[in-house]
């Protein structure tokens, strides 16, 4: 996964090199010095402005390079009193702004250079480009938390396309805990995601959340020991159930009724057991099926994702009572 | 218009984090304390919940929905766990101090609607 993600970074990052130019990521405030500067002004510069290197500029035009070798050079010769224009380098590689950057890496790749001139057509200097402000640049342009949810649906809406076999199904089993109000319904949350990253409408993956947000409710408001959320994606079909052991429903039929609840007054004080929980799962999934005894409920619902699916429900049944 | 414009006009306090609201436009409303209420009915994806429960679960709730964002009336202020909760899950969570009754009368004034 990791690894992939890396590959997916690095081939954007690629599509932006051919994209972006030296002038949209170069440094336009340049720190430059003239041939006549001593090499001890120069010295002083890069001491207190914290670069390695300045262009040499005489009328406005880039006339060489000055970098920290040439500086180091010409101290251990003891000439800190020469001018910086008998030490540059005489003909510096430069690039244009609308060079691509991939132009761009390769000047650097070429010359070895730490930073180029950036000129315009008369050799005027307009900025100054290093390695840093492409790799700033780039991951400016990469996108950004927002667009990582895309990747992240574009690759789990192939999951069922990629994986050949007679019945593919992704199962999520959720616990959920008895008497958790503030985390109960998380599950659904995360359902919810799955479901939209496989490639599901907003629609089905609103009703399949409701409905899944109801059952874990049930499970958090009215069983001893919480229960556990299982729901199995396949390609025509979703299957949900909600099971625990207990204390069960003791009259499934008043509980299906709107309004019908035994939600506790301290509990319903926080919104919760307003009677419409079975009611809203039944108007949300296409089939529902409930058992209840003092041994535990079993609730199940089905979503049929395509015309015909209903009858592969069978599949699924033998399936699970096989396994 | 925007949630920016909301948040600017009914001088919400905004209880998550910073996000460039300019960019979220609430699509309908709804007001209700009673979950499952909100569940069966709460309009669409987008829409923008009012209510005065400030406990854990209605950041399940808003993100089971696809809400835009809960404005919490009345005072009542979330634990640092349900904010936290709904950073995780791009929940947008606003308090004032206004009742129920004149902050949906506000979203209405400034043309907060069902039937877009």
């Amino acid at each position: 996964m990791k690894s992939q993600e890396s590959t997916q970074g690095i081939t954007q990052a690629e599509a932006f090199a051919y994209e972006l130019k030296a002038g949209d990521v170069m440094t336009c405030d340049v720190i430059t010095v003239e041939p006549g500067d001593s090499l001890a002004h120069l010295l002083e510069l890069l001491q207190t402005r914290q670069i390695s290197g300045a262009p040499v500029v005489a009328n406005g035009t880039v006339v060489g390079m000055i970098n920290m070798p040439d500086l180091l050079r010409a101290l251990q010769a003891g000439d800190l009193k020469a001018q910086v224009g008998d030490t540059m380098g005489p003909h510096p590689f430069t690039v244009a702004p609308e060079d691509l950057l991939v132009k761009v890496l390769e000047v650097f790749s070429r010359t070895g250079a730490g930073r180029l001139p950036v000129v315009d057509n008369d050799r005027r200097l307009v900025g100054i480009i290093t390695k840093g402000d492409i790799a700033r640049g780039l991951l400016k342009a990469l996108p950004s938390d927002g667009d990582d949810e895309e990747i992240r649906r574009y690759r789990a809406r192939h999951l069922f396309e990629d994986i050949v076999s007679d019945r593919t199904s992704l199962i999520l089993r959720y616990r959920v805990r008895a008497g958790d109000f503030d985390n109960g319904g998380m599950s659904s949350v995360h359902v919810r995601q799955a479901l939209l990253r496989l490639g599901a409408s907003l629609d089905l993956a609103r009703r399949c959340a409701i409905a899944i947000y109801e059952a874990e409710m049930n499970l958090v408001i009215h069983t001893i020991n919480g229960g556990i959320l299982r729901v199995e994606i396949q390609p025509h079909t979703i299957f949900i159930e909600a099971l625990d052991d207990g204390p069960g429903i003791k009259d499934i039929k008043l509980a299906m009724q709107s309004g019908y609840t035994t939600t506790p007054d301290e509990i319903r004080a926080l919104g919760f057991g307003a009677g419409f929980g079975l009611n809203n799962i039944k108007r949300c999934v296409d089939k529902m099926w409930l058992q209840s005894t003092p041994e535990g409920t079993r609730l199940e619902m089905w979503m049929f994702l395509q015309p015909g699916a209903e009858h592969r429900m069978l599949e699924t049944i033998v399936d699970r009572l096989s396994a | 218009m925007t949630l920016e414009q909301i948040i600017e006009e009914l001088d919400l306090t905004l209880l998550t984090v910073e996000r460039d609201f300019s960019r979220i436009t609430p699509v309908a409303g709804y007001a209700s304390d009673m979950l499952s209420r909100v569940m069966a009915c709460a309009p669409r994806d987008g829409a923008l919940w009012v209510t005065l429960q400030a406990h854990g679960n209605i950041v399940a709730v808003a993100a089971v929905l696809g809400l835009s964002a809960i404005i919490i009336t009345e005072g009542e202020t979330p634990d640092e766990a349900t904010i936290a909760k709904a950073n995780e899950v791009g929940i947008t969570l606003l308090a004032t101090r206004e009742p129920t009754f004149s902050v949906v009368g506000n979203l209405w004034r400034l043309g907060l609607r069902n039937d877009q």
